[in-house]
């Protein structure tokens, strides 16, 4: 999924960068990220990865400014020692105009009119005085912002209309670059994997993820393992699991759902994917996870998640429903069944939310590697700009 | 398939729907043709308008299914290589035959050969407690098996040669009953059908309102997932899904007190007030739903206004109706597009109410078939002749009935119960009454309440034969045929539908007398028998007669459903006294058995004197005609 949203999004970038100011494009990428998250509000990889960009434009602009500026103090200093300062800078206004004038042309009628509206300010900036600010900005500036909160508000919703700023190459590389990064996320974590796990332990864990495959598979070539799979039911994707690790060479237990606490005596970690990461540090995860989690607390068991960070929402768990899916009751009951289906309602819930409290640790490929619940928010401030928390 | 101005409907669904779209992966064409009445008449056009060169899938438009075709494509298609004669595949649902889902119209018994599914006997003759099976499926398939378990979801996957067999076979109307039935009747041509059945995936088709509601049900407690509200696969819904199965689309109003139960959809824009409770229920978009209101089992459509304390039961209240304060709508009703209930009124159960005229029953009809969402499947709504045999044979009563009834509506309403005129007679013989409004209140009258008793009337045979006989006559009027071909029709008819000749004399009887003209009674009726009698003649020639007498008894329902014909009513009966259609002992007979009863001898008063002129006249007196009797 979050692949899929970062392709679009590069071939929307490619398409439409070159032409457009920064603000234009961030809306862009912005009504993208709306339509996909009403269509699919379960599917908050798509959301988060739209937010990303934006991040990822919004920081680059900011660079692209600093940079532009420099090389604008530069020009004007040259000029300056030259002698003939006053002049040259007003043709350097005079050429500017001209370019907005030259873009208003490509881009749509509304959006021009805002951007040449603004550009009345712009060119004077005020900013190049303080060249510094943004390049702080893209740094460590967004938590900043969250813990100023109003009092930086009108900061925090800088228009980026410059127009002689170009930033589709700098935010093309780096989506390209996320792009491989999702690709080798598995291997990534993976590889970490005989740090977190030493030999003769007993690990416990659900569905059939591929991270949580691979990375119970490298351990288990560099320590000696035993692995409980809990069946997962209805979808049995459990099985599958229990299936392709054993064809792996793991040494591997199937056991079904409601065995999961008689059998957390003899675990020695729970180990399971997630869907979604949420702002509080709390997980959904795949449906019979919170019983995993509440087996793990009763018997002081370190519950681990490991996922990659590209499925982290800047979202609190409000309405947990809000977050869940359900499938169709015909995995649970059969349709043709026809005195029961009249008689019974049948949930089918796919997903479980596990709180913040009752998770342990997070493994990913970001950073060291290691994560607290209780740092996901400001693992938040490095991913997402807070004014891209909501999309509308 | 549709009546006018449906078409356009769709086409403009089509147009604004994403399929269309220019990132859409599929090219929609959309061919219109009003002329078709049946789906053979689709197919044999599709054949003339040589558009379909490959295998196709053939899908009826009220299918709702999440099924993936693949697997049943490719294993179509490995049977086409394999044999050329495999042309169908057609797929069938493992479904209890107690299912809600199941229609009573397809309660299908199918017969399979286990080891190829191949399809070796196809009966839907639900009313027989028996069914015949040939010796030789015994002897001819190894391992045979009979099912009453499948639910016909009409997917079919089909090869190029059914539009062939379709149009080499003109009277072929129906897809399972002619088509079907027609292979395995010829297996000399080596054409063979084979069954798919699903278990795992969803597929039912919404024929009633039966079957509107058991498709809704699973809809909302998700069995057509990934088909469900939440999805929001139309782009055009922005529907979530809370616990207990309600869906609420965003800017949805409840008021703090309003309760809403489980298994309910709520659209855009509707406003639930204090008080108010509702379960069970499909809400559209912009609707007002007062205080105090109690909703269960509703199908409520969109922008319905329902002021406090209406009581609404297992009904379906249609786009724009209001329903005023204190109002009951009791379990089964309809009520149709923009109609008024005053306040306070109470409709019964079972009542259908409109805004039509009485006079355009077209307009009924085709606003009923609607309300019941069965576009597709009421070929009665989409044939324009036979709208215009209704409108025909009611011309008086429309002047007499004012638009909007006080009493059904109550006051300050809007509408009248859509009446149905032969529903009041209290007739012995109710199997013969077979007019066409008799029709239409049959596949009207299902209930959406799960109650059984209201479905008995779901489906006959026999009412879908009566259909297809006032669509062919029709068809050999308008288009002038020679008697002699739509003898051949009526005959492959009466064989596709299993009737008696008494059956198919009745329907041509009733037909007849549609197009009397009760202002010229004498000359329409000539004209019509000067044309048709021999037709008539020919299928008579069987009658006993009891079943002249059932004719007659027919003559009559039709009479009492007619009130301007009544007056004429001796002059036709006299017309076929004359052509011997009727014999002079089958109107006597009639005529106690009539009086024997005691009620609607109104019909004996106008043909008294008729009467009393055949009893006098025991020996074949020969009069000339009918001016010298006058």
């Amino acid at each position: 999924m979050a692949r899929t949203t970062l392709s679009l999004l590069r071939s929307v970038v490619s398409a439409e960068g070159g032409k457009r100011s920064a603000q234009e494009l961030l809306e862009c990428v912005r009504y993208i990220g709306q339509r996909l998250e009403e269509s699919q509000p379960v599917e908050m990889a798509a959301g988060c990865t739209v937010r990303r960009v934006m991040h990822i434009i919004r920081t680059e602009y900011a660079k692209a400014v600093v940079v532009r500026d420099e090389e604008l103090a530069r020009e004007a200093e040259a000029a300056a020692a030259r002698a003939s300062a006053v002049a040259d800078q007003s043709e350097e206004d005079q050429s500017e105009g001209d370019e907005d004038g030259s873009d208003r042309a490509d881009s749509d009628g509304r959006l021009s009119l805002v951007t040449s509206g603004r550009m009345v300010a712009a060119p004077v900036s005020p900013r190049s005085g303080g060249a510094m600010t943004p390049r702080l900005e893209a740094n460590g500036g967004a938590l900043h912002h969250m813990l100023e909160g109003a009092g930086a508000a009108e900061d925090a919703t800088p228009r980026l209309d410059r127009t002689d700023v170009s930033i589709k190459s700098a935010v093309l590389g780096i989506i390209t670059e996320l792009i491989d990064d999702l690709a080798n996320l598995h291997d990534q974590i993976a590889e970490s994997a005989p740090e977190f796990i030493s030999s003769g332990e007993t690990i416990m864990t659900l569905g059939n993820s591929r991270t949580v495959r691979e990375f119970l598979i490298m351990a288990s070539e560099k320590r000696q393992i035993e692995v409980i799979v809990a069946e997962s039911a209805p979808t049995l994707a459990g099985h599958q699991l229990a299936a392709e690790l054993a064809a792996a060479g793991v040494s591997t237990t199937v056991i079904t759902d409601s065995a999961v606490f008689a059998m957390m005596a003899t675990v020695s970690k729970v180990i399971v994917p997630a869907h979604a990461v949420m702002a509080n540090g709390g997980i959904i995860g795949l449906t019979g996870c919170n019983s995993l989690a509440l087996a793990a607390k009763r018997y002081s068991v370190p519950f681990v998640v490991v996922t990659g960070f590209h499925k982290l929402v800047p979202h609190f768990p409000h309405d947990v429903d809000e977050h869940n899916m359900h499938h169709s009751p015909e995995t649970v009951l059969h349709f043709e069944e026809s005195d029961i289906v009249d008689a019974v309602t049948v949930y089918n819930p796919v997903f479980d939310y596990v709180p913040p409290d009752h998770v342990d640790l997070f493994v990913s490929n970001f950073e060291r590697g290691v994560h607290n619940p209780s740092y996901i928010y400001r693992l938040l401030a490095e991913f997402y700009s807070p004014e891209d928390h909501t999309l509308h | 398939m549709e009546p006018a101005g449906r078409q356009e409907l769709i086409s403009a669904h089509l147009d604004g729907s994403k399929w269309t779209k220019a990132s859409s992966k599929v090219t929609v064409t959309t061919i219109i043709n009003t002329q078709c009445i049946t789906i053979g008449d689709a197919l044999r056009d599709m054949d003339s308008r040589d558009v379909i060169s490959g295998d196709f899938v053939l899908v009826a438009g009220d299918v709702v299914s999440n099924l993936d075709l693949r697997p049943v494509i490719a294993e179509h298609k490995r049977r086409r290589e394999a044999d050329k004669g495999a042309i169908m595949t057609s797929v069938y649902k493992k479904v209890a035959p107690s299912h809600r889902t199941r229609s009573l119209n397809d309660d299908v018994i199918v017969g399979l050969n286990t080891e190829t599914s191949e399809v070796v006997y196809f009966s839907s003759e639900v009313e027989s407690s028996k069914i015949d099976l040939d010796v030789r499926l015994f002897t001819e398939v190894p391992k045979l098996e009979l099912r009453h378990d499948l639910l016909d979801t009409f997917i079919d996957i089909c090869a190029p040669e059914v539009l062939m067999l379709f149009s080499d076979n003109f009277d072929y109307s129906d897809l399972r009953s002619d088509f079907v039935r027609g292979i395995l009747g010829a297996e000399i041509l080596g054409n063979k059908v084979f069954a798919h059945i699903v278990s795992s995936h969803y597929a039912a088709r919404i024929q009633c309102l039966k079957t509107y509601a058991a498709v809704s049900l699973d809809v909302v407690h998700r069995w057509t997932f990934p088909l469900v509200p939440d999805s929001n696969f139309m782009n055009s819904s922005l529907y979530r899904h809370a616990r207990h199965n309600v869906y609420r689309e965003q800017g949805v109003t409840l008021a703090r007190s309003s309760v809403v139960g489980g298994d309910t959809v709520i659209g855009r824009g509707t406003c639930i007030a204090e008080g108010a409770s509702v379960e069970g229920c499909i809400i559209g978009r912009n609707c007002v739903i007062g205080k105090g209101v109690k909703l269960v089992g509703c199908y409520i459509w969109d922008s319905v206004t329902i002021e406090a304390d209406v009581t609404v039961e297992s009904s379906i209240i249609a786009s724009g109706a209001v329903l005023r304060a204190g109002a009951v709508v009791s379990p089964g009703s309809i009520v149709s597009y923009n109609v008024v209930i005053g306040a306070g009124h109470v409709v019964p159960p079972s009542t259908k109410i409109t805004t039509a005229a009485p006079s355009s029953s077209f307009d009924d009809a085709s606003s009923f078939a609607s309300d019941s969402g069965e576009l597709a499947s009421s070929p009665l709504a989409s044939s324009p002749h036979a709208a215009a045999f209704l409108a025909r044979s009611s011309p008086s009563r429309a002047s007499a009935v004012p638009s909007s009834l006080h009493a059904d509506v109550g006051a300050g309403g809007v509408g009248r119960v859509y009446d149905d005129p032969c529903q009041d007679s209290s007739l012995v013989l109710r199997r013969h009454i077979a007019t066409v409004h008799d029709l239409d209140d049959e596949s009207d009258s299902e209930s959406t309440a799960s109650d059984d008793s209201l479905d008995d009337g779901n489906y006959d045979p026999h009412s879908h034969f009566m259909r297809e006989m006032v669509a062919t006559m029709d068809r050999g009027a308008t288009e002038n045929h020679e008697v002699e071909n739509v003898a051949v029709e009526i005959a492959s008819l009466k064989l596709a539908f299993d009737r008696t000749v008494a059956d198919v004399s009745t329907a041509i009887l009733v037909w007849l007398l549609g197009a009397v003209d009760a202002k010229d009674p004498i000359n329409s009726t000539k004209a019509m028998l000067g044309k048709w009698s021999p037709l008539l003649r020919k299928f008579q020639g069987d009658l006993s007669r009891d079943d002249e007498t059932d004719l007659c008894i027919s003559f009559q329902d039709y009479a009492m459903a007619h009130p301007e014909f009544m007056a004429v009513s001796h002059i036709p009966l006299q017309l076929l006294y004359e052509d011997d259609i009727l014999s002079r002992n089958a109107i006597l007979a009639w005529a106690d058995l009539v009086k024997e009863e005691g009620d609607d001898v109104a019909i004996l008063d106008h043909a008294d004197r008729f009467l009393t002129w055949l009893r006098e006249n025991n020996d074949e007196y020969e009069y000339d005609s009918y001016e010298e009797y006058e």
